[in-house]
Formats: C-alpha cells, sequence, structure tokens
C-alpha cells in the first residue's frame, strides 16, 4: 500500500523534526564544483554526475550527495576543527540505472566528533527511528569493519607494495578476488620484455625507451617506479606469496552472518596466523553489545569483506536492508579520512549517514 | 505518403564507401546538389529520402529518433550516449570504416602487458604522486566501462579532441584511449595495446533507430528496404521494432 499525500506530508515533518533534534540544519549549493567530486573518488563517481559548463569553462555538477559539500564548507569555516553536528533533507541527483536522477536524501554528519562511537550510535538510532516512521519495522543491519581488515593487511605476512594495491580493492569483491589469484599464481613473465635483471640496468633501458618516445622524466610514472615494478613482477613469478597469506585473506574476507559468531571467527583466524587484532575485536563487540541492548529487535549481520569502496572510510559500516525488498534504505559509517584528503593535515572523527528518503517513501508500492 | 529517413556521412572516405555499398546492390544514391547539398536522393526507392550528415551527428540523431536509419561507427553510437547501444538496432555491419578503440600506454611501461597491471598502476600512482592516473580520450564511455570491468577505479579522464596520441609526451595524460585502425599512429608515438586492451572492434553500420516513429506504413517500407539489402533483414530487424 502507498502512503497518502497527508501521510508523506507527516512523515516529513515527523523526519524533518528528528533531524533538528540532533544536529543543525544545513543546505550546500545544488550546483556544486564538480572537481570535487572527481578529486575525491574519481572516474568511478564521475560517471553518475549530472555534468554542466559555466560560460568560463567551470565544470559544475549538481549535487550527487550532501557529505562532501558539507566537508568541504566545514573546513573553510572551522580550520581548527570545532566539533560540528549537521543535518540535511533535500534533492541529490545522480544517473542511476533504475529511478529517476533526481530523488530526496536526508542524514546527518558529525564532523570532528569528542565521541565518535556515540555519534555513530546516534547514526544507527536515526536511521532505524525514520526506517520505523515509515513502516519498516524490523530492517537488517549489515555492518562491517574497515579498521578490522587494515589492522589484518597491515601484519599479515605480504611485500609491502602490495599493500596498498589490495586495501584499493576492498569492497570490490570480483576485483579483489582476481587480484588474489595473481598473488598466488602470477602470470608467466612471457610478454614481458626481456631487461637487464638488476635495478640500474632496467632502468636505464627504460630511460632510453622513455627518451625516444619524447615522454618527460619529470612527470607521469618515472622510470623508477617502472623498474621497481618490473623487477618486483619478476620477484612475484619466481616466489609468489605464500599460500597461507592468500587463504588467510580469503577466509577473513569470506566470514560473513550473524554478527556475534563472526567474531569468534575471526579472533579464531587471527590467533591462528598469529596477528593481533584485539583492539579491532574489542570495538566491534563492544558496538554489538550496546545495539543488543538498544535496538534488539534488529537482526544484525556482520560481513568483514562490507565497505563502500572509498578509501577515506576508516572504521565501521553499515547499512540498514528492507526486510520487505532488500533494498538499502539508510547507509553510513566513519570516515576519518575525508578531512584529510579535503586538505585537513591530520585525520578528523567523521560519522555520518545517508538515507534513501525515496524508497522509504514509496513503501510497500515499491 | 509515408517515407523513411536514411542519413549517411557527409564526406570523406565514409561518404564514398557507403554509397558504393548501395550501388552494389543497385540502389545507388545521387546527391544532386553536389557536394555542398545535404539531400541525396535514391531512385530505386523514391520512399527513402537521403540526408547527408556527419557521422558522429547521425549516431547521435539515431538515438534521438530524429532519423529512422542511418549508416554510422559504433564506437560512435556508444559515445553519443552512455546507454545509447540500447536506443538503436545495429542491423547490418557494412565491412569498411573498421577501426578498433584501444587502450594505448607508453611502450616503456615494460611492466604492463595487461589490464591487470594497469589496475595495480593506477593503484600505486595514486599512492605514489598523490594524484590520479590520467586517460587522454574522446571516448568518455567506453573507457569507463572498459575501466570499471577490469575493476580499475583510480584514474581520471582528460576529454581529448584530437591528436590524443601525443598526449603522453605532451605532459596531458598519462595513457590514452583512441581509435586506430592499422595501429602505425600507436607505433610512430611508441604506444602499445595491452593484451586485453581491445575495448571495441568498431565498422560502419548500418543502424535502425528503435525511438523513431514507426507506424505500420513506415515498418513496412523499413522491411522492403532491408529486404533488398539482404534477404530475411527485413523481418529480423523490423520485429525488434
Amino acid at each position: 500500500m502507498a502512503f497518502t499525500q497527508a501521510e508523506l506530508q507527516q512523515k516529513r515533518e515527523a523526519l524533518e523534526a528528528n533531524l533538528r533534534q540532533r544536529a543543525e540544519m544545513t543546505a550546500p549549493d545544488i550546483l556544486q564544483k564538480a572537481d570535487l567530486f572527481f578529486d575525491l573518488a574519481g572516474e568511478d563517481i564521475g560517471r553518475r554526475l549530472l555534468l554542466t559548463t559555466g560560460a568560463d569553462g567551470t565544470d559544475y555538477c549538481l549535487r550527487p550527495d550532501f557529505t562532501l559539500p558539507i566537508a568541504a564548507s566545514y573546513i573553510e569555516k572551522y580550520p581548527e576543527f570545532e566539533p560540528k553536528s549537521y543535518g540535511y533533507l533535500g534533492p541529490v541527483f545522480r544517473q542511476r540505472d533504475n529511478g529517476p536522477a533526481e530523488f530526496d536524501q536526508a542524514g546527518l554528519e558529525f564532523l570532528a566528533a569528542e565521541n565518535g562511537d556515540q555519534a555513530f550510535e546516534q547514526c544507527l538510532a536515526f536511521a532505524i527511528e525514520t526506517a520505523a516512521l515509515y513502516g519498516e519495522e524490523k530492517p537488517r543491519l549489515h555492518l562491517g569493519a574497515v579498521d578490522l581488515f587494515e589492522a589484518l593487511l597491515d601484519q599479515i605476512e605480504l611485500p609491502d607494495v602490495w599493500r596498498p594495491r589490495v586495501r584499493d580493492r576492498f569492497g570490490h569483491d570480483a576485483a579483489m578476488g582476481r587480484l588474489l589469484d595473481r598473488l598466488f599464481a602470477p602470470e608467466d613473465q612471457q610478454d614481458q620484455p626481456e631487461l637487464p635483471n638488476d635495478f640500474d640496468g632496467a632502468k636505464a633501458k627504460i630511460l632510453e625507451m622513455m627518451e625516444e618516445a619524447g615522454l618527460s622524466q619529470y612527470t607521469g610514472r618515472t622510470a623508477e617506479e617502472i623498474a621497481e615494478r618490473y623487477l618486483e613482477k619478476r620477484q612475484l613469478a619466481e616466489a609468489p606469496v605464500s599460500a597461507t597469506t592468500v587463504r588467510t585473506l580469503r577466509e577473513f574476507l569470506s566470514i560473513t552472518g550473524r554478527a556475534h559468531e563472526q567474531v569468534f571467527r575471526i579472533s579464531a583466524l587471527a590467533q591462528k596466523v598469529g596477528i593481533n587484532l584485539d583492539p579491532q575485536l574489542e570495538r566491534l563487540s563492544a558496538r554489538l553489545t550496546k545495539l543488543k541492548a538498544d535496538a534488539p529487535h534488529i537482526e544484525v549481520e556482520f560481513d568483514a569483506g562490507f565497505s563502500p569502496r572509498l578509501d577515506y572510510y576508516t572504521g565501521h559500516v553499515f547499512e540498514l536492508t528492507s526486510h520487505l525488498t532488500g533494498d538499502v534504505l539508510v547507509s553510513g559509517g566513519q570516515y576519518d579520512r575525508l578531512l584529510q584528503r579535503l586538505g585537513a593535515q591530520k585525520p578528523v572523527t567523521a560519522i555520518g549517514c545517508a538515507i534513501w528518503v525515496d524508497r522509504l517513501e514509496q513503501g510497500g508500492a515499491r | 505518403m509515408s517515407s523513411i529517413l536514411l542519413a549517411i556521412p557527409s564526406k570523406g572516405r565514409l561518404e564514398e564507401a557507403t554509397r558504393e555499398v548501395f550501388a552494389d546492390l543497385g540502389m545507388p544514391i545521387e546527391r544532386p546538389g553536389g557536394a555542398r547539398s545535404y539531400l541525396g536522393e535514391m531512385a530505386a526507392m523514391p520512399d527513402v529520402t537521403v540526408r547527408f550528415l556527419s557521422a558522429s551527428e547521425i549516431a547521435r540523431e539515431l538515438i534521438a529518433g530524429n532519423i529512422d536509419l542511418g549508416v554510422t561507427g559504433e564506437d560512435l553510437v556508444h559515445e553519443a550516449a552512455e546507454r545509447g547501444i540500447e536506443q538503436v538496432e545495429l542491423a547490418k555491419p557494412l565491412g569498411f570504416g573498421g577501426a578498433d578503440v584501444v587502450v594505448g600506454l607508453p611502450e616503456s611501461w615494460v611492466d604492463v602487458t595487461a589490464m591487470r597491471d594497469l589496475a595495480d598502476v593506477a593503484s600505486d600512482y595514486r599512492h605514489r604522486h598523490g594524484q590520479w592516473l590520467r586517460v587522454a580520450t574522446k571516448y568518455i564511455n567506453l573507457t569507463r566501462k572498459h575501466f570499471a570491468l577490469h575493476g580499475i577505479a583510480e584514474y581520471r579522464i582528460v576529454q581529448s579532441m584530437g591528436a590524443t596520441e601525443a598526449a603522453p609526451a605532451s605532459g596531458a595524460a598519462e595513457l590514452i584511449v583512441d581509435i586506430t585502425s592499422s595501429g602505425s599512429t600507436l607505433k610512430a608515438n611508441q604506444l602499445k595495446v595491452p593484451k586485453d586492451g581491445v575495448i571495441l572492434k568498431s565498422e560502419a553500420n548500418l543502424v535502425v533507430a528503435r525511438n523513431a516513429q514507426w507506424d505500420k506504413e513506415k515498418l513496412n517500407l523499413m522491411r522492403d528496404f532491408l529486404d533488398k539489402m539482404e534477404k530475411g533483414l527485413g523481418e529480423k530487424i523490423t520485429e525488434t521494432l
């Protein structure tokens, strides 16, 4: 059953009142400079933008989300990083395969929060209340922990050059799968040109090729980095990454299910391979315990491989999904590297969530 | 009385080859006003109105449904709109205008032989240089699709409208996606194609617009026209409209 106009109006008012209670309302410009989004998220978000060009050649886009513009204007206004809580409700614009390109979102942003755990709980409570407001009484909570994966990746036996590459594939199952395949069974080297097997020799040859092609030594990929990776590929072919490492990563990423049980599985895995994930596991356990007390009716699933594919996420991440349709109703998490990417000199605690108001408003009519 | 509107390339090798194809099929296209006129005639089928347009404009107009059918490259249909290829029906490849849309890298990138290498390089580049790896191209949609297919997210596209092959040497981008028919331009610029770097094998196609107005009379005309080009083609294509 679809909601009536009067019901929708009433729910909107309740939603806005809830936001106002928790945070200061803000409304960034609908027209934003496109570079802000391209610089932060690359071409992956680029294809979703609705773009337009100003008379002076500046590329603009219609805001595809609230988080980035809010964070960007915060950094300008508060260079000292005072704690601020923002709420928003309004249209965002994205090219989508299904549904109109304009749709409403609501959400919260806690920037430089003094108590990150509390801010996270606020987001969860707000998400669950809003879902209930629209008749989603028993949504499922899908939880991930970026800090857990990063801690594992830091400690596991792996050549250092691979750590950031593995990190960059986190949240993209297919790409991660292919990368792990290659670590374990490197491709043959036949199609790689034959170069001297020492760094200086290889580098000299590469420099020669660059010069011949008229490539600058000072922009783009340098001869050093090409030579390094060339030799690294050879080394990998001779001595692949240990089977244990690849198996551990695979096993970790496949851990998913009822949350409390997964904590034990991860703890057992860490013990088996001799790495310490205790601080991250304690944080996760505390979150689960609190959730159980605050929202005992919500089924929580922990998924060790779950993360948005954006490298500024740092802590717990979540999605609230409809138990009726499986649609994502709310997504959120902790992204302490976001303000850093926008120019801050160090990580700044940042936690927020975004609600897909359009999906909630369609209710059972979806 | 109904008629169907056929657009063909207005100049150069594409125009010649298109007119040859139709002449060989016994449906020659006349251009009574010469090269400066943009209207043509097909005596064998007076119900077909012929218009001369640029190949990329033909792709755009087909997607919009402003013309009924046209001759253009598959690559141009992809580039005119992200989901443009779904708005048209590729009725018949014409055997000319063949060219591949490919990824082109400096030959000095000796460590990169496949797209999976490029995934590592894109990731490394961002961490090392604090910048995105830049890809110069005019094939924005095809590039995004191909890179996404290979799980590559850490790059940015630099729009290039001409002389794309010079972008790595001029410092405008680190690599390119461009069209090549013989590979000689790439070679002359010391660029190479990784082994899974061929994004699209394109050629000139007879393309039918799904979004055009298809009433019964026009469908009949279209069926006759296509059957003249190839027996059975009329039924096959009009069924999908």
